[in-house]
């Protein structure tokens, strides 16, 4: 039995393309063969967001951009799109826009529970797809009892930000990695791949990682 | 000592991975979407 691949993937819930990109990476591993332990890590794209934005995305897209809703819309239906061809159904008129922090809480709050790949799915769903608030601790307890996690225990780390020091530790080590955006993810901590890539790259890469620990061993 | 930082839990790992070539799409800062990737149609503006 190989070894499983380590993968630490630097991600937000607020990420089209990191939802993509988990969609592109589970197709590259899957083709690949090779077994992958992936773990997540926080990345805050937009710290300054406040956690209840009056708006869609779309709205807050405009806003920032200073471009007409009906630009804001055309560029969000072309991600729509693309999200579309691996299978996710984006409803950016539902999207709730809020500052991911405490949500970031909750999937350390998951690894530390053995379902954070769970957490982390629910959350971008929620986030893209069912168009839900990801900012406020009741839907995220909410979240953390849809993958069987204790909606108690959950409710106790986000208020007392128990994974608080967590979220900045990932913050750190991406500065000290130099990561600017995201996704990324480093395979085995050897290779950096940046952005959602074809599914082909993942399993290229991961089957060289693959065959160069079979030549280590 | 008071307001401390959160300790970060672990050491940093040294920057020892190598880039492999190419970029997908990716959001930096809040910028998921920069109109010069993502052209539009001049008629609809």
């Amino acid at each position: 039995m190989n070894t499983p691949v380590k993968i630490d993937v630097w991600s937000d819930v607020a990420c089209p393309w990191c939802y993509i990109g988990k969609r592109k990476f589970e197709a590259g591993a899957a083709a690949s063969g090779v077994p992958v332990e992936v773990e997540y890590h926080s990345f805050e794209l937009s710290p300054d967001t406040p956690v209840d934005f009056e708006g869609s995305a779309v709205d807050f897209l405009s806003g920032h951009k200073g471009i007409p809703l009906q630009q804001a819309k055309q560029m969000t239906d072309q991600v729509s799109a693309i999200a579309a061809e691996v299978g996710l159904e984006y409803h950016y008129e539902d999207i709730r826009h809020t500052k991911t922090l405490l949500a970031h809480e909750l999937s350390h709050f998951a690894k530390a529970h053995g379902k954070q790949l769970e957490v982390t799915e629910a959350l971008f769903k929620a986030y893209f797809v069912d168009g839900e608030h990801v900012g406020h601790v009741d839907e995220l307890v909410a979240i953390a009892e849809s993958v069987g996690l204790d909606g108690d225990e959950a409710r106790a780390a986000l208020e007392e930000h128990r994974h608080a020091g967590d979220v900045q530790a990932d913050l750190a080590q991406a500065v000290a990695y130099g990561i600017r955006g995201v996704p990324f993810f480093v395979i085995d901590g050897r290779y950096g791949v940046s952005g959602a890539q074809a599914p082909e790259v993942f399993a290229g890469a991961l089957t060289q990682v693959a065959a160069e620990q079979a030549a280590a061993r | 000592m008071s307001d401390a930082a959160p300790a970060v839990a672990e050491p940093l790992a040294p920057i020892a991975f190598t880039m492999l070539p190419g970029a997908g799409p990716a959001c930096e800062g809040d910028d998921c979407l920069p109109a010069a990737a993502l052209p539009l149609d001049p008629a609809d503006s």
